[in-house]
């Protein structure tokens, strides 16, 4: 609670009703609001009081009469105190003679009130006094003199009041003069009467004439029946009211009726503006708010039966139409993002578009991307088939719009089955929708097959720059595979990833035989170099089995890594057909060694020239051996063993292989032998048929003749032919020439009709030591061929042997100790 | 209400004169309510009354402001014979101000008809000193013929606002006691006799 309001000051102290009064002192509350009541004197004045601060009031005083206290009533503080008074001051009039403290307006308020009696109530004891001012106020004397008034002509006259209030300070010895002066006043007034009129003879007669007039005019008036005309004036004036009012009403509802329709306006200026506004927001492309609007306003007016209202609507509805069919273009002009294609929709479903958007959206989405496969087949169909790289990138290009566009269409599908899109659909849409689907990836595999597989023009023929298209089958694969992904990732049907799965199946048999049949090729096209190569284990091979081994090898890796390395697509390894074919390509590809091989044999005399270096061809069917060896041994078991293609190596076909070469190693054998064993053939055939005719002379036999020197030096050279390419081959070559030639030799000799005891002695002699020198190759024939020659000649001889073979045999061998050196070293 | 605080405590009389404009709202409105008027508004007659502590002795000092213009000379008679002491106030910018204090003097001791009312006299304005025009000396020497005390002040900034006020409450209270020790003696006087009855009402 707050501390009561005091009043301790006032500006001015006293006044007149209206007097601006500033009230001062203290606790007069916060704020213009606190201030509950003002008093001065008991007088209401808060309507006019002005809250300044919470010392300072400042207010008009009433109709106050007489000294009171000023009070302020506050809201917190309650009732409160004045120490000072204010003096209100009443509305008197002054006579000339009176003494005022303020400026007095001469003229009478109130004019037609003339002073009762003029002087009398003044100053009835002819006493002129001073200082009369009443000192006691009106109510005090109303307290003293209960039911009195101090009025001269009131019936309740009280001349103790009358005294008190006008001579109060006036001496005894005064107020009896006074009494004398008002009892000599009486007495004169019976005679006033008569003075009076005779002071004022003339206007008393004037006064009476005008009073007779005044009665003939009334009388007069009288009889012109002046109710009828005062009647008539009344109902004209009556009507000319009514008139009158009725004019101001007809206004008035006019005023009325257009004010209503300027607000009606104002009101639905948003639906007079809309049109305007939603042109400005088509340009803006500020679609949500037009929905917004249009929405806001189908609410509002979209039943009303106002004709404005519905020409404004028809208008609203000509641009929402606009705007659809914009949304529609917009809707069908790919490529567009999904999202934004998603928007659209949701635009046309808010603004109650008729059509189905989102199936116009599906559908249009749908030829897009069948019509973009399409055009980039096209596109590539029509180009000439030279440039390789335009396959690959066909096929990247499709690969990546289908990744790019595809998952569009199948989220815009879902979507638009979900119910996301607001949208309720039919159900043959969803089989539609499939088919849709269906005959995308259709599209896209007959597209890809019918560049890679079908076409003569497929991965076949597909080079790089660098001639190697190992590189270029992987990217292929991966973007077909990719695609593949994207499907699994998409959960799309099962029938649909089939279509894709076969297709990409498909495309790695093919791909598989592809590179098969380029590895084909490319060993085909391995350069012989003829140079030896040396290892610790094998030496004697040149570069092609290596390079032969490398390729295979490379191209198992590849297909390893581009076909099989995918997790869940072993479908390849499922198809067995696929299987055979691939055991078949692999078998030829193997084989294909055999034919190369062969091949290296072949061309003797034609290229020739072309390759000077090109070594004599016992060398070339020495190294081909060595080579063909090395394949069957070392290459096919690393194969056999290492090889992981991905699917299983088929071991029937390295078998055959081996076989192959088997054969193709005893041709060449078999070849080398006659080349080389004809020679040495020759040199016995000549020697043996030459000497024939000497069988007859007699030579001590001391020596062996020439042609074994010489047959056993063609064996050394073979020997030392065969050693500089491989040691490994001696034994399997060395051993089979012995073995030809001590046929041969035993057929000669079987031949020999006649031969004297000399010459067979002599024959023996070389047979023997031919023999010896032949021991050096051990799990040969020839010595079973040389036995039955030396049984031969036996049978010639005619006497038993004399010589010493042995000492001549010893002797021969310790000058021929070098070849035989040369032999035995193994 | 009036009444109480009569009874307990004394109530001193205080009575603003001086010409017009010389600052005599300015002072009371200083030491009532510690503010200064800027604005200048003639006044008629404020009234207003405070509580103080006067020498340790609870004290209400009744101020009357009066109207300095000429127009209201008429009705100064009134209010002089109610005061029990006067600050008749001049500002020491403006010498007809001064002048007009022996008018002043005089009409308050023909109405009084006593040459020691409590009386002093105050030259305001005294922040104004380049503005000067009535000197000290010349405000003291007539305060000396007079045989009252002489002050300056300023209600602009408050200096000896108090003091005037209470020495002259101070006079008052000693002349009061005087008065009533020779009560007896003194029945004579016509304002004395109204005065008591005034009190009693």
């Amino acid at each position: 609670m707050a501390p009561a309001p005091v009043v301790n000051g006032i500006s001015p102290n006293e006044g007149f009703p209206g007097t601006r009064v500033i009230i001062r002192g203290e606790n007069f509350g916060k704020k213009p609001t606190d201030l509950f009541g003002l008093t001065i004197c008991g007088v209401n004045c808060l309507l006019s009081a002005e809250w300044v601060s919470e010392n300072k009031i400042i207010t008009l005083s009433g109709a106050i009469n007489g000294k009171g206290d000023v009070i302020v009533t506050t809201r917190l503080g309650g009732q409160g105190t004045s120490d000072v008074q204010f003096n209100g001051l009443q509305l008197t009039t002054v006579g000339p003679m009176k003494e005022s403290a303020i400026w007095v307006e001469e003229t009478p308020i109130y004019t037609w009130e003339r002073p009762s009696n003029c002087g009398g109530t003044q100053d009835p004891l002819g006493l002129l006094v001073e200082d009369n001012d009443p000192t006691i106020s009106k109510r005090e004397f109303e307290e003293y003199f209960p039911g009195k008034c101090g009025e001269f002509s009131s019936e309740n006259f009280s001349p103790s009041w009358f005294l008190l209030e006008n001579y109060q300070l006036t001496s005894f010895e005064d107020l009896k003069a006074g009494l004398q002066f008002l009892q000599r006043r009486v007495k004169d007034q019976k005679n006033e009467r008569l003075s009076f009129l005779k002071n004022n003879v003339s206007p008393i007669i004037d006064q009476i004439d005008t009073l007779v007039n005044l009665q003939q005019a009334y009388e007069h008036d009288k009889f012109i029946e002046p109710i009828l005309n005062l009647e008539k004036a009344i109902k004209d004036s009556e009507d000319k009211t009514v008139e009158l009012f009725n004019n101001v009403l007809i206004g008035w509802g006019k005023a009325e009726e257009s004010r209503n329709a300027l607000n009606t306006l104002s009101r639905f200026k948003f639906l007079f503006y809309l049109p305007a506004q939603i042109e400005k927001n088509i340009k803006k492309g500020q679609y949500e708010i037009i929905i917004n609007d249009y929405i806001r306003v189908k609410n509002l007016f979209g039943k009303t039966n106002i004709s404005i209202f519905k020409m404004a609507l028809k208008e609203i509805e000509n641009c929402i139409k606009k705007l659809q069919n914009k949304l529609y273009l917009d809707l069908q002009n790919y490529p567009i993002h999904l999202g934004k294609q998603k928007q659209i929709i949701r635009y046309l479903v808010l603004l109650d578009s008729p059509q189905d958007s989102a199936w116009i959206a599906i559908k249009s989405r749908f030829v897009y991307v069948n019509n973009e496969i399409t055009t980039l087949f096209d596109q590539y169909y029509n180009l000439s088939y030279e440039d390789n790289i335009a396959t690959l990138s066909f096929i990247e290009d499709v690969c990546a719009h289908l990744l790019g566009t595809f998952p569009d269409l199948w989220n815009m599908g879902q979507s638009y089955f979900n119910g996301e899109l607001n949208v309720k659909h039919k159900e043959e849409q969803v089989s539609e929708f499939k088919q849709m689907i269906r005959s995308i990836i259709e599209n896209f595999c007959n597209s890809v097959s019918t560049i890679l597989i079908n076409q003569e023009h497929g991965i076949s023929n597909i080079k790089s720059p660098d001639g190697n298209i190992v590189t270029y089958v992987p990217d292929i694969l991966q973007n077909i595979r990719s695609i593949y992904m994207l499907f699994i990732r998409l959960n799309l049907p099962k029938e649909c990833i089939d279509l894709l799965l076969n297709l990409l199946t498909n495309l790695k048999i093919h791909c598989i035989k592809v590179l098969f049949k380029y590895t084909v090729e490319h060993i085909k096209e391995i350069p012989e170099t003829w140079d030896i190569k040396f290892s610790e284990t094998y030496s004697g091979i040149t570069d092609f089995p290596l390079q032969f081994c490398k390729l295979v090898q490379e191209i198992s890796e590849t297909i390893r890594i581009s076909i099989f390395s995918e997790q869940g697509e072993n479908s390849v390894i499922q198809n067995q057909t696929a299987i055979d074919s691939f055991n078949e390509e692999f078998e030829t590809m193997l084989r294909t060694s055999e034919t190369v091989l062969t091949e290296f044999l072949v061309d003797e005399d034609e290229e020739n020239q072309e390759h000077p270096h090109k070594p004599s061809i016992q060398k070339r069917c020495l190294l081909t051996l060595s080579n063909c060896m090395y394949i069957k041994n070392n290459v096919l078991t690393t194969l056999e063993k290492d090889l992981n293609y991905g699917f299983p190596v088929p071991q029937e076909a390295i078998s055959n292989s081996r076989f192959g070469l088997l054969e193709l190693e005893q041709g060449i054998i078999n070849k080398y032998i006659e080349l080389k064993s004809a020679p040495i053939i020759t040199i016995i055939e000549e020697s043996l048929y030459f000497e024939t005719l000497n069988w007859d002379t007699t030579i001590k036999v001391t020596d062996i003749r020439p042609y074994i020197v010489n047959c056993i030096n063609n064996f050394v050279q073979i020997h030392a032919e065969v050693n500089t390419v491989s040691k490994d081959l001696l034994k399997t070559v060395l051993p089979k020439i012995a073995e030809v030639v001590s046929m041969e030799l035993c057929k000669i000799i079987s031949s020999i009709e006649k031969l004297n005891n000399f010459g067979a002695l002599q024959t023996y002699t070389d047979i023997c030591f031919l023999r010896k020198f032949l021991s050096g190759f051990p799990h040969s024939k020839a010595e079973f061929h040389l036995e039955e020659a030396l049984d031969n000649i036996i049978s010639h001889l005619n006497e038993p042997i004399t010589i010493d073979i042995e000492n001549i045999l010893k002797k021969c061998q310790n000058r021929m100790r070098l070849q035989f050196t040369c032999i035995s070293n193994n | 209400m009036a009444k109480k605080p009569a009874v307990q405590t004394a109530l001193h009389k205080v009575i603003m004169v001086g010409s017009g404009g010389v600052g005599k709202s300015a002072l009371t409105l200083q030491f009532m309510y510690d503010e200064f008027v800027e604005n200048y508004e003639p006044t008629k007659a404020d009234s207003y009354r405070k509580k103080v502590l006067l020498d340790g002795e609870d004290v209400q000092i009744d101020i009357l402001d009066t109207a300095g213009q000429e127009d209201y000379a008429a009705i100064r008679d009134n209010y002089f014979r109610s005061g029990e002491g006067f600050l008749c106030i001049f500002s020491i910018t403006e010498d007809e101000s001064f002048q007009a204090t022996q008018e002043f003097r005089e009409q308050i001791l023909r109405v009084k008809n006593d040459e020691n009312i409590p009386f002093l006299l105050v030259g305001n304005k005294s922040d104004l000193q380049d503005k000067r025009k009535v000197t000290f000396q010349e405000a003291s020497d007539r305060a000396n013929k007079w045989g009252v005390p002489y002050v300056e002040t300023s209600a602009k900034t408050r200096e000896h606002v108090d003091k005037v006020f209470y020495d002259l409450m101070r006079e008052i209270r000693a002349r009061k006691m005087e008065e009533n020790k020779t009560n007896n003696g003194r029945g004579k006087d016509k304002n004395k006799k109204k005065k008591l009855k005034c009190v009693i009402l």
